[in-house]
């Protein structure tokens, strides 16, 4: 069928959802955050409603023509790009809260919604969600699930999928999936391991490669009563991975609702930027800063335990850092400051991996070998702290219209150092794609997964190198 | 041909397409382009803090096809200098289906320009000779009548009949700008304003300043008249007041005159002990009003110390009358579709618009007498009264100067 045969076809299908198909507004959905090369989608397609994205997907099957997942588009791993052509599904019309049930403590949302705006719905009940990406504004429910979204939580519960209760989706054959207990028609939403294996899972981080999310249940918890932010300073980046390793080890991490690692270059870098006039030579060489959040008394005790801990491992308080930017970012310009702070230099390269605490020193090392391969980007290596272990960032800053090419190289020879280096591929989508399938067994059955549910490859093809 | 535009065969039909930017349009905008990492705030964040509810009237009110985005106008901008030319009819459809409100620049969390690229992009297709037939009416209109309203020219001045010259040697010269055509009521309760406030006001040119031709993309016409205005405006030697926002902001941009905002130079009065204001007798307390901020100032605003609407919030302060929304002012508040040329080109979108803004039941105030005017229309048949600031406080309050001349340095 030719293109503007199966595009037509679609339309008479699908009725009254919104397509659209003009190249202009097609250049919108071509790419996402990241360095991956941008695709060209023939049609993108706006559902309301789970109705409208199974006829969508059954129209592009009938079609044989590839079917794209689209949320807010902040994601960093291309996993929304369209390589291949074919259908973009752009699920930000899809944006209720379909169920909030403060007595089983969850709600029930659209994949399209953004998290602020959840956050405006749960904010009168006294309640939050356990994460919070850092580009909250614009990122959606849906797309924080497909990508394993990080952020504010992650100390607390560890990624997104982990505050999951359970989810609908359309698959590649049109079925529609509920996942945890609503699987059990009439039961609902309300814990997620319920029968068997947890199907869930399948669609966490999957980005769209199994099935279309048109449903998040996400459990409820209580919003901070206070809060409170403090650094500490350590004196290298093994001390700084001892510490967390502690930290973790006691389950401190329950009052940390955003905790993150910044390597010395970076705290300079960025107090300088902020004070000119400070002198910061003799800072320590690492710097780990907490948000608190919880009642106050227990804070105050947490932030108390937290800076013994730190102190056996040599660090201190380290006020000056928090002052000068960490305060800044946590609650005068919020959570999404970081996302503006990442890319004010220029446009950014992220890369993230997961990693455990005693590999945060190697990890730095890492990013210091890709900082004297290449010399001509700006580097940086920061990582948020999780309920266990740490996502390491590495960052690097280039021009996008004259370097774009040089640093997909330079992205890729740092996603092969870390995998050497004993980090693990995080936020796959296409970015990761070659690594993973290095891990034979794993990816073997991912692709087995991928034949059983979607024979024809229809939906997402290669991401996570699957159906390419 | 004109410059930027090519013919291509396309189906057997002859395309327009547009191949090229201005080497201004690159110099100036390149680092957008190339900056933007598509992350959709301008599009449709939600973001309390910077006021901001799911940013672009148009992709709310009109449609939700991405390319009338400010992150569309970048990606359109951005292709084309990559090399791939884009029709140019379809291309001005979706840049000039904006409302050039800013609030999209508002969102940018990197500071980027997504409006001011589609107003730049208005300009090269407008020298490219792609503009949409309803753009080209209302260019006309405003060459041949100096408005857009499609009032004569000669009625341009209609709004200032009977009024008495100023005894004495004018204090400020008050340019009613777009108020004259588009809210004559505004525009004279300006004037009343400042004379009750003690000032002599002489008035400013009877002609348009050319703010509403650069919203449509006609810089060269827009930027001669407002160095006509510009030049009539200092004649008099007397501190400049314009009454409309974007006038204000077009003087200024093309041809660097320095003016107050009415409601500027009262609340800087005020605080001078030159005016002393306060509600009139009788009306009932607390007064409530919403005061919809106006695009047009907030784009101003970026980086200014206070804005009219900061003026007007501070005397709402001091008179007790209570400005609803005042500690988030933008909420759910996205253009009123007066602005851009949106009534001109989409007038019913421009009217879902306004309607959207109107509180229900209520008291709306504006300072922009534009704002007000396409408030008004929308507001026929609901319980909301809208009103120009000037208006507002003509009908509300008492000024009385305390010395002689008072009020009569803008801020």
């Amino acid at each position: 069928m030719s293109g503007a045969d199966w595009v037509q076809a679609l339309a008479g299908a699908v009725g009254g959802v919104a397509l659209f198909d003009d190249p202009i507004d097609l250049l919108s959905y071509q790419r996402d955050c990241s360095v991956v090369p941008p695709g060209g989608a023939a049609l993108a397609a706006r559902p309301a409603n789970a109705e409208e994205v199974a006829a969508l997907v059954a129209a592009a099957a009938r079609a044989r023509q590839p079917v794209y997942v689209r949320g807010g588009g902040t994601m960093y791993a291309g996993g929304a790009n369209p390589h291949a052509g074919g259908l973009v599904i752009d699920m930000a019309g899809m944006a209720r809260v379909l169920e909030l049930d403060l007595a089983r403590g969850i709600v029930v949302v659209e994949p399209g919604i953004r998290f602020a705006e959840l956050l405006e719905v749960l904010a009168p009940h006294g309640q939050t969600v356990g994460i919070v990406p850092l580009t909250g504004p614009a990122a959606t429910v849906g797309g924080a699930v497909a990508a394993h979204a990080l952020g504010t939580g992650s100390a607390r519960h560890q990624s997104m999928g982990d505050c999951v209760a359970g989810l609908e989706a359309v698959l590649a054959d049109g079925t529609r999936l509920r996942t945890g207990s609503a699987a059990c028609h009439g039961a609902g939403f309300f814990q997620r391991y319920c029968i068997g294996p947890d199907l869930t899972g399948l669609f966490l981080g999957s980005d769209a490669t199994f099935g279309v999310v048109t449903a998040v249940c996400l459990w409820l918890y209580p919003a901070p009563a206070a809060r409170a932010s403090f650094c500490l300073g350590l004196p290298d980046a093994a001390a700084a991975g001892r510490f967390l390793a502690a930290v973790q080890g006691c389950e401190l991490t329950r009052n940390v609702w955003y905790a993150a690692g910044y390597e010395g270059a970076a705290v300079r870098a960025r107090v300088t930027a902020a004070q000119p006039a400070r002198t910061v030579a003799a800072w320590p060489g690492f710097c780990v800063a907490f948000d608190l959040g919880g009642a106050p008394g227990e804070i105050d005790a947490d932030r108390a335990r937290l800076a013994a801990l730190a102190g056996e491992e040599g660090g201190d308080e380290f006020a000056a850092f928090d002052e000068a930017y960490f305060r800044k970012l946590r609650y005068d310009e919020t959570y999404w400051y970081s996302f503006a702070g990442y890319f004010g230099r220029s446009r950014c390269a992220i890369l993230m991996s997961s990693l455990p605490c005693d590999r945060l020193a190697v990890f730095c090392a890492a990013v210091e070998e890709q900082r004297k391969r290449w010399p001509a980007f700006v580097w940086g290596a920061a990582s948020v702290v999780c309920r266990r272990g740490l996502h390491g960032g590495v960052l690097a800053f280039y021009d996008e219209r004259h370097e774009w090419e040089t640093m997909r190289q330079a992205i890729a020879g740092a996603a092969d150092a870390l995998v050497a280096a004993g980090c693990v591929p995080y936020k796959s989508g296409k970015l990761w794609a070659p690594q993973v399938r290095a891990c034979t067994e794993y990816f073997q059955v991912l692709e087995a997964i991928k034949r059983g549910l979607d024979p024809q490859g229809l939906l997402s093809p290669g991401n996570l190198g699957l159906g390419a | 041909m004109p410059p930027g535009a090519q013919w291509q065969e396309n189906a057997g039909f002859m395309t327009k397409l547009l191949a090229s930017l201005s080497p201004e349009f690159v110099q100036r905008y390149e680092r957008d382009l190339y900056h933007c990492s598509s992350c959709n705030y301008c599009v449709d964040a939600v973001w309390p803090e910077r006021g901001l509810n799911h940013v672009c009237a148009t992709m709310q009110q009109h449609t939700r096809a991405p390319g009338y985005s400010g992150r569309g106008f970048i990606e359109a901008a951005r292709a084309i200098l990559d090399g791939v030319p884009l029709d140019g009819d379809a291309l001005a459809t979706r840049v000039f289906t904006c409302t050039t409100c800013g609030n999209c620049e508002s969102a940018c969390p990197i500071g980027l320009r997504p409006a001011s690229i589609g107003q730049a992009l208005r300009r090269e297709l407008v020298n490219a000779g792609c503009v949409p037939e309803a753009v080209g009416a209302a260019r006309a209109d405003i060459v041949r009548d100096g408005n857009p309203y499609g009032t004569p020219r000669g009625a341009r001045e209609n709004w200032a009949e009977g009024l008495a010259p100023a005894p004495g040697a004018p204090t400020v010269t008050y340019f009613a700008g777009c108020a004259a055509v588009a809210d004559a009521a505004e525009a004279r309760a300006g004037h009343a304003l400042l004379a009750q406030a003690g000032a002599a006001p002489s008035l400013g040119p009877a002609a348009c300043c050319g703010a509403a031709l650069a919203e449509l993309g006609c810089a060269r016409e827009a930027d001669a008249l407002a160095a006509a205005a510009a030049a009539a405006l200092r004649a008099p030697a007397a501190p400049a007041v314009v009454a409309g926002c974007e006038c204000r902001r077009h003087l200024a941009q093309a041809a660097g005159v320095e003016s107050a905002g009415l409601p500027g130079w009262l609340w800087s009065a005020v605080q001078s002990g030159a005016v002393a204001v306060k509600i009139k007798d009788g009306l009932g307390r607390p007064l409530r009003v919403h005061l919809l901020e106006s695009c047009q100032l907030k784009r101003t605003a970026r980086g200014a110390p206070a804005t009219d609407e900061d003026a007007a919030l501070a005397l709402f302060a001091a008179l007790g009358i209570e400005a609803c929304n005042a500690g988030y002012p933008s909420a759910y508040a996205l253009c009123c579709g007066a602005a851009g040329g949106m009534p001109r080109i989409q007038p019913q979108a421009a009217a879902r618009m306004a309607r959207a803004r109107l509180p229900a039941g209520d008291i709306a105030v504006t300072v922009d007498p534009r704002c007000a005017a396409h408030l008004r229309q929308a507001a026929r048949g609901t319980a909301c009264a809208v009103y120009g600031f000037a208006e507002f406080v003509q009908a509300h309050c008492t000024l009385t100067p305390r010395r002689s001349g008072a009020g009569a340095q803008p801020q």
